[in-house]
C-alpha cells in the first residue's frame, strides 16, 4: 500500500534544504503557493534560489525574507500596482542575485528538466542583449541547428530541487486534481526532485476513482500533500475565490515603505 | 475622454477579423483592445495569459492574468500552448509596452541606466525575447510620448526590433502612430491624433522619424465606445 503522503506544514519545512532551488507554483496574483511562501519566510533556511516564468506576490515575499540568495524570472511584476516591489528593493541593492530570463527561456529548461533532456532549443532572439549575460551564465549556449546549421539559444535544462504547488483537491497518495489555469505547474512537478503540494480539500481517494477525468498529477510524482484551505490566499483560487487586491496592495505599501519582514508578514494575518 | 481610450482605439484598430491573439501580464489596454474590436463585430480568436479561452465577457481587475476577469470561456489554453503557436508562425497577434522604444523598434523592460548598477530595475520583459519577434503583427501602446519613452537608443535591448522578415509593428502613443519600415530597417510617422501638431509630436521624441506623407488622422474615441470601455473598466484600471 502506498505511503499516507499527508503531514503538516512544519514536516513539509523540513523537506527543504538551505541552498535549494525552489520552483514556485501559479502566476501573478494566482493561485501562489502562499502557506509555504509564508512559512518559509518565519523559518530559517537559508541561500534559496527561486524560479518561475511571471511570478508574483509569494515570490516577492521570499525575495525580501532573508531566506533567499538569487531568483530567476522572465517578469517580476505587480501589473496594476507597479514593478514587484521586494524584487525592486532587493535587486537594486545588490542582496539578491537576478537571473533576467525571457517567457521562452524558463519553459524550455522546465520542458528540458521534464522530458530528461539535458537541454531545450528555443527561439529566443539571438541579438537580445540578455543573450550574452545568460551564456556568460551557463545556462543559455549558442548552438546550431544540426540539420541545417542555423544558429540557435539552446537552455539548459532546470531540475529545481523543490516545486511548491497549491492545488484544489488531493488525496493522501499524494494524486492531485487542478482545476483551471495551470501555467507551467504541470512542468515544474516533474522536473523538480521533490514536490511538496499544498491543497484546498483532501479527498478520498474514491474522489479520482469516481472522477477518473479530474487527476492532474498521480500520487507518485508527489513528496508531500499538506492540507492548506485559503492556502493562496490572498492571491486567486480559481473556482473557490478572488484574488485580495486590498491585502496585495497593503503588502506592496508595507514593501515600498520599507518596513521589515516582519511587519510586512503581519500584512498575511487572517483579520 | 483619455489619451488612454484613443490609444486602445488605434490598438483595436490594428486588429482584423479571423486573428488569433494573445495578451499578457500588465496589459490592461490590450485585452481592451480587443473587447473593443469584438464590439465592432470583429470575429477573434482571443487566447490570454490567464488561460481562459474565448471569454464572452470581460471585466476589468487589476491583473490583465486574473481568471476572474475572463468570463464564461469555453476551456483553458495554457501559455505553454500560445506559445507553441506562435513557435509555428501561427500566432496573429501579440500587444507589449514597453519603457523605452528606439528607432529600430529595439525595447527595453530590463533597466533604466546601467544594467548592473540600475538607476531603475524594470519587471523584465516577460516574453519579449522571443514573441516580439515570433508573433506575426505586434501592437505596442505607450501611455506616455516623450524624450524618455522614445530614445534614440534603448539603455539594454531586452527584445530586438523587427527584421526585414518581419513581424510588422505598429506602435500607438498618446499623440500618433509609428509603424516599422522594413526595408529602411526604422519606425515611420504614419499617424497624428486630432489637435495634436505635427512638432509636438517630433519635439517630444529622442530621434527624428522618417515620416510618411500624408499622415492619417487618427481616430478617438466616440461616446458609445467610451461607454463600452467603462463598462467593462469601471474604476479605470486602463488610465493608471
Amino acid at each position: 500500500m502506498a505511503k499516507n503522503k499527508l503531514m503538516s506544514i512544519e514536516e513539509a519545512l523540513d523537506l527543504i534544504n538551505n541552498g535549494d532551488e525552489i520552483a514556485i507554483g501559479g502566476m501573478s496574483f494566482h493561485r501562489n503557493p502562499m502557506a509555504m511562501a509564508i512559512a518559509i519566510a518565519r523559518s530559517n533556511k537559508r541561500d534559496l534560489a527561486l524560479v518561475d516564468r511571471e511570478p508574483g506576490l509569494a515570490f516577492d515575499l521570499l525575495t525580501i525574507s532573508g531566506r533567499v540568495r538569487r531568483i530567476r524570472a522572465a517578469m517580476v511584476t505587480f501589473e496594476h500596482f507597479g514593478i514587484a516591489p521586494g524584487f525592486r528593493r532587493m535587486v537594486e541593492s545588490g542582496e539578491v542575485e537576478f537571473i533576467e530570463d525571457v517567457c521562452e527561456g524558463v519553459m524550455a529548461g522546465l520542458r528540458a528538466g521534464s522530458y530528461g533532456f539535458p537541454f531545450m532549443p528555443s527561439a529566443i532572439a539571438l541579438d537580445s542583449d540578455l543573450v550574452p549575460l545568460n551564456v556568460k551564465r551557463g545556462i543559455w549556449k549558442i548552438i546550431k541547428d544540426p540539420f541545417n546549421d542555423q544558429e540557435l539559444i539552446a537552455v539548459k535544462a532546470i531540475r529545481p530541487d523543490v516545486a511548491l504547488v497549491h492545488a484544489h483537491r488531493a488525496d493522501e497518495k499524494g494524486d492531485i486534481e487542478i482545476y483551471g489555469p495551470k501555467y507551467e505547474d504541470l512542468l515544474k512537478i516533474q522536473a523538480a526532485k521533490r514536490v511538496i503540494v499544498t491543497a484546498e480539500e483532501i479527498v478520498s481517494e474514491d474522489y479520482f476513482r469516481e472522477h477518473p477525468e479530474l487527476l492532474t498529477i498521480p500520487g507518485f510524482m508527489v513528496t508531500a500533500v499538506v492540507h492548506s484551505p485559503k492556502g493562496a490566499w490572498p492571491t486567486s483560487m480559481y473556482g473557490y475565490y478572488r484574488a485580495d487586491y486590498d491585502v496585495i496592495k497593503k503588502y506592496f505599501d508595507s514593501v515600498k515603505a520599507g518596513l521589515s519582514i516582519e511587519k510586512v508578514l503581519g500584512v498575511f494575518v487572517h483579520g | 475622454m483619455a489619451d488612454m481610450d484613443n490609444i486602445i482605439k488605434c490598438m483595436a484598430k490594428q486588429l482584423r477579423d479571423g486573428d488569433i491573439a494573445y495578451t499578457g501580464l500588465t496589459s490592461v489596454p490590450a485585452v481592451l483592445a480587443i473587447a473593443l474590436a469584438r464590439y465592432w463585430g470583429l470575429s477573434i480568436w482571443f487566447i490570454n495569459v490567464a488561460e481562459v479561452y474565448e471569454p464572452r465577457d470581460i471585466t476589468v481587475m487589476p491583473s490583465s492574468g486574473d481568471p476572474y476577469s475572463f468570463i464564461n470561456g469555453r476551456g483553458f489554453i495554457t501559455s505553454l500552448d500560445a506559445f507553441d503557436l506562435a513557435r509555428r508562425g501561427q500566432l496573429d497577434v501579440m500587444f507589449f509596452s514597453a519603457a523605452q522604444v528606439d528607432r529600430h523598434g529595439n525595447m527595453n523592460l530590463s533597466v533604466i541606466g546601467n544594467y548592473e548598477r540600475p538607476r531603475v530595475r524594470l519587471p523584465g520583459g516577460a516574453a519579449a525575447a522571443y514573441l516580439y519577434r515570433r508573433a506575426r503583427r505586434i501592437i505596442m501602446w505607450l501611455s506616455e510620448h516623450s524624450r524618455r519613452t522614445l530614445v534614440d537608443r534603448v539603455d539594454f535591448i531586452t527584445a530586438p526590433g523587427p527584421t526585414r522578415q518581419g513581424p510588422s509593428l505598429t506602435i500607438c502613443t498618446p499623440k500618433a502612430m509609428f509603424e516599422f519600415d522594413h526595408d529602411a530597417g526604422e519606425l515611420v510617422l504614419t499617424g497624428l491624433f486630432p489637435r495634436v501638431s505635427f512638432d509636438d509630436v517630433i519635439n517630444n521624441m529622442a530621434f527624428k522619424p522618417r515620416v510618411r506623407e500624408p499622415l492619417n488622422m487618427l481616430e478617438t474615441v466616440n461616446t458609445e465606445e467610451l461607454q463600452f470601455l467603462n463598462k467593462l473598466d469601471p474604476n479605470g484600471v486602463r488610465y493608471t
